[in-house]
């Protein structure tokens, strides 16, 4: 019932500032959409830091000092320590918010993602922003249900001490960590220095990039690290195209989940980046242009969209 | 009934080729072959967007595109190459994993590129069925049949052509077609099928614009799946059973298309005015 009443209001109120602010024509619905909800959050949280809304975007390592964090600009050395903060709070809740956010439907993304990577016997994984396990487990599971293959590794990396706990608890006691299968490291996607050049097979990181400050230095450096022949991998929320769904989901976004993230994990902000964060993550068309500049070579478009493009599964092979 | 169909190519492909001299504003005969195969058929407009992905016969006739940089072109030679080996090894391993798996470590890389197949066992038997037309239409291109034989003559020498390039692999077939029947791959059969007997119909000299032009297709690849279908039982040497049985397909087709083209001519208004609403409406 509050989701109905959340979403029919954020349409009206929508309807309403509609007539009020003058647009230009060619503008978008969901431009629009994104544009007032952006006003929004930016003057209900600027009073937390120093947020400069008008500032221009920037996922490259330019030489901007600034870059975003949700919809608010902040200085390129905080974004680090922000995002750290904002996964530190919600580390405990993570599995069970991903769950009530997404209805469950992360892990058919994540049981997918697997699926398309498909691991053959003795794979070695270097799973970034690996947070709890989800993907390192999935990957474990599919080697030793499909292959009967207790060799494979994965080698998991997060910035986040608080979420890297997360993941040695999960695997506290399992098979997998009695064999040895599993290790886990804290790190920073961006400069992988204890892992060695070309000695990996594979390179997964889900719903981590879009956390990172430089994305294309965390694609270079997922480059460095791979033998040739590997595969990059990455599950990142994406951007709906049909404008229909994407206001739907829009209104989703920001009316629901901050909401949800308050009553479940007792933190609406964290919740809020979340979903400006998604927002300012590149294009899928964008992103897979970002992966062929590393250096990687994609198939066909380079990508795989899931649930209309909510999320979507990127690919790219070290040849 | 033969020349009947054959009046009808006529008059058709005269048509078809003013069409196009009219558009392209000159008589050339690669601005003819561009419009005949851009243009001639409204579901083509598909398979020439996918031109920038992996391969296509037509890249020659497609739309100036930017050279692709040195390290492009030598990774889709490593994919090509990979393809290539995994396809030779298809009669070993089957259309699978495995069989993209060893190809990759034959050529001195990991397993886990076996990705670069995407859709596993199903991707290699597209794989299959696009490398097979190409050849087929290098081969029609390269040694084209005498201009004054009969246009069944033309289709049975492209299906025979194209027939031989399954020959290696038709121990494999039925598990391919099986592949293919599943509900979920119906969509890329369908494609590799129009492609293959559009083709065909292209080769064999046919332009026309007509009714006709949906049936004419429908009815070759029915021939053409069914003779396929034989041909995996067929024990004969050579295979003569199938090409006998292909030429008693075709003239059936051949005695039949009169009455086809009596209905489709009632049923032409119709359908041409909803495919242009359709044509609009997803515009």
């Amino acid at each position: 019932m509050s989701f109905i009443r959340s979403s029919s209001l954020a349409l009206s109120w929508t309807r309403a500032t509609r007539g009020l602010v003058r647009q230009p024509q060619s503008q978008s619905p969901q431009l629009f959409i994104n544009r007032t909800l952006s006003q929004y959050s930016v003057t209900r949280l600027s009073d937390k830091s120093n947020a400069k809304p008008n500032e221009t975007s920037d996922t490259s390592s330019s030489q901007s000092s600034y870059t975003h964090f949700g919809y608010r600009e902040v200085p390129e050395t905080d974004k680090e320590r922000l995002v750290g903060r904002v996964f530190s709070n919600v580390a405990s809740k993570y599995d069970i918010m991903n769950d009530v956010m997404s209805a469950g439907i992360h892990r058919v993304w994540k049981d997918q993602f697997i699926r398309r990577l498909a691991p053959t016997p003795g794979t070695r994984l270097l799973d970034v922003a690996g947070g709890t396990g989800d993907i390192a487990l999935r990957f474990l599971n599919y080697c030793q249900n499909v292959h009967q293959d207790t060799t494979s590794q994965v080698h998991l990396v997060d910035i986040n001490p608080d979420m890297v706990n997360e993941g040695r608890r999960r695997f506290k006691n399992s098979a997998y960590e009695l064999r040895s299968q599993v290790s886990f490291e804290v790190g920073n996607a961006e400069d992988l220095s204890t892992v060695a050049s070309n000695s990996m097979d594979a390179y997964t990181i889900a719903f981590g990039i879009r956390n990172c400050t430089h994305v294309d230095r965390v694609v270079q450096e997922a480059y460095r690290v791979l033998k040739p022949g590997g595969r990059f991998m990455c599950l990142e929320f994406s951007h709906v195209e049909n404008p229909l769904l994407a206001q739907v989901y829009d209104t989703y976004s920001f009316e629901v989940i901050p909401a949800m993230g308050q009553i479940v994990a007792a933190d609406r902000d964290s919740y809020q980046y979340l979903v400006e964060s998604i927002r300012r993550f590149p294009k899928q068309e964008d992103f897979a242009a970002m992966i062929r500049a590393a250096g990687f070579y994609t198939v066909g478009k380079g990508f795989e969209n899931l649930t209309f493009g909510v999320a979507a599964i990127h690919s790219g092979f070290k040849l | 009934m033969l020349s009947t169909t054959r009046r009808f190519v006529t008059i058709a492909s005269n048509r078809c080729i003013t069409a196009h001299a009219t558009a392209f504003g000159g008589w050339s005969r690669q601005q003819t072959t561009l419009g005949t195969q851009r243009l001639g058929c409204p579901i083509r407009t598909k398979s020439w967007l996918h031109t920038g992905t992996s391969s296509s016969e037509f890249t020659a006739h497609s739309r100036p595109t930017t050279p692709p940089n040195d390290s492009q072109a030598r990774n889709r030679q490593v994919e090509d190459q990979i393809v290539q080996k995994a396809l030779d090894l298809v009669p070993t391993y089957g259309w699978s994993e495995r069989a993209v798996v060893e190809a990759v470590q034959a050529l001195g890389y990991p397993p886990i590129l076996h990705g670069i197949v995407p859709g596993g066992p199903v991707g290699l038997v597209e794989h299959f069925l696009q490398r097979s037309r190409r050849e087929m239409n290098k081969q029609l291109a390269a040694s084209p049949l005498d201009p004054q034989a009969s246009l069944l003559a033309k289709l049975q020498h492209a299906c025979q052509v194209r027939l031989q390039l399954t020959v290696p692999v038709i121990g494999q077939w039925q598990e391919a077609t099986a592949l293919l029947a599943q509900p979920s791959h119906i969509p890329i059969a369908i494609e590799q099928l129009y492609d293959l007997v559009d083709d065909m119909w292209y080769y064999a000299g046919d332009k026309s614009h007509t009714m006709d032009w949906y049936s004419k297709r429908v009815s070759l690849a029915g021939v053409y799946t069914a003779t396929e279908m034989y041909m995996t039982e067929d024990r004969s040497p050579n295979f003569e059973a199938t090409f006998e049985f292909l030429e008693r397909r075709l003239k059936d087709v051949d005695s039949v298309s009169g009455l086809v083209g009596e209905a489709t001519g009632l049923l032409s208004f119709a359908t041409r005015s909803t495919f242009n609403v359709l044509v609009s409406v997803s515009k």
